[in-house]
């Protein structure tokens, strides 16, 4: 009885200094990595994260039907990227991407952005190259109808802005960038390196 | 400044004659119908909407010609996530107002018959429950000179 006693005892202390060891060491600990190459379709065609490497980008899901959070977060980033002077700002590629592949297309997209600021990108894709893209991301869209609106559909989506480094690794997203410093300060020290 | 002036000069809020109303009871301040690019077929209103009557209003209807169809919309933030939803009416309490702005309400517009021109003076009828009636109008502008989003 006795001996089973100190059994119960020694067993609770290992399990319990096992169970400690994970948080003292969060690092071992697998996370979701975020980002990663892709390719979608532009105006011009096929068109891959790659192929702007060594550019710092910054990546916005959204749709041109969308009619107040996709244009403020565009005129957004135009006036933050407008204060960078225009050596810093030619090493930043944004990239908008429609995730409402039914209504939109490339040229739209482009035209979409072209209204917004002068070289971006804007891209879209088919089903599964959309989901994937977003899935990679960690980014939300989902196609909601409207039975009584003569938009028969809108696409509900989340709002963020992804920072990928020159060498195409997802750095941090944002749904902030105007008011809150971080997002700048960031772009400024990824360009240093 | 000086634009803001020349905007405020150039809407004299009319109601409608047809109710028991006087004009200076509802107003629709600070308008303006968001720039799109030439393809696009839709856009949206913001102002404020402003009920100084002893009665809550229910906006039930905006009326114009600039597209086939006008909404009124709400906008709503669920973890994270933007939630545009149509309604079908909309309260404006008495002596109170609603604010239609980017990322909240607006008067959406579906099917734009044309492209939206920045020199036109587009006009609209808002309907309110119970036949009441204000006419207002709007003009174009690019999005981004406003900032009072929160
Ligand atoms: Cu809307």
């Amino acid at each position: 009885m006795k001996f089973l006693l100190v059994f119960i005892c020694l067993f609770i202390s290992v399990s319990c200094t096992e169970e400690k060891k994970p948080k003292s060491r969060p690092s071992t600990l697998k996370v979701k990595k975020f980002g990663g190459e892709f390719t979608l379709q532009g105006s011009q065609g096929d068109w891959s994260l790659s192929s702007t490497s060594g550019k710092l980008r910054v990546m916005y899901f959204g749709f041109t039907t969308c009619p107040d959070i996709c244009p403020l977060a565009l005129t957004k980033l135009n006036n933050v990227l407008k204060k960078l002077s225009p050596e810093k700002r030619a090493k930043i590629q944004p990239v908008f991407i429609s995730v409402d592949y039914k209504r939109d297309t490339p040229a739209k997209v482009q035209e979409y952005v072209d209204f917004f600021g002068k070289g971006y990108v804007g891209l879209t894709g088919n089903k599964e190259s959309i989901e994937k893209v977003v899935s990679q991301y960690g980014a939300y869209f989902e196609f909601v109808e409207l039975k009584d609106s003569a938009l028969k559909y809108t696409v509900d989506h989340t709002s963020r802005y992804y920072l990928i480094d020159q060498k195409g690794n997802f750095h941090k997203s944002y749904t902030e960038i105007s008011k809150e410093p971080n997002f700048i300060v960031d772009v400024e020290t990824l360009l240093k390196k | 400044m000086k634009k803001l002036l020349i905007m405020i000069l150039l809407f004299p809020m009319l109601a409608s004659s047809s109710g028991t109303m006087t004009e200076s009871h509802i107003t629709f301040e600070s308008q303006w119908i968001k720039a799109v690019p030439a393809s696009s077929k839709m856009s949206a209103m913001f102002g404020k909407l402003t009920n100084n009557t002893g009665k809550d209003l229910k906006l039930i209807e905006v009326k114009g010609t600039i597209a086939k169809n006008i909404e009124i919309h709400t906008h709503k933030k669920v973890n994270g996530v933007m939630k545009m939803r149509k309604v079908s009416s909309l309260i404006i309490p008495s002596k109170g107002s609603l604010e239609f702005k980017p990322m909240h309400e607006h008067i959406m517009f579906i099917g734009l018959k044309n492209k939206l021109d920045k020199s036109k003076k587009y006009e609209f009828t808002f309907v309110f429950d119970g036949g009441v009636e204000l006419k207002t109008s709007a003009t174009v502008k690019k999005m981004g000179g406003h900032s009072h989003h929160h």
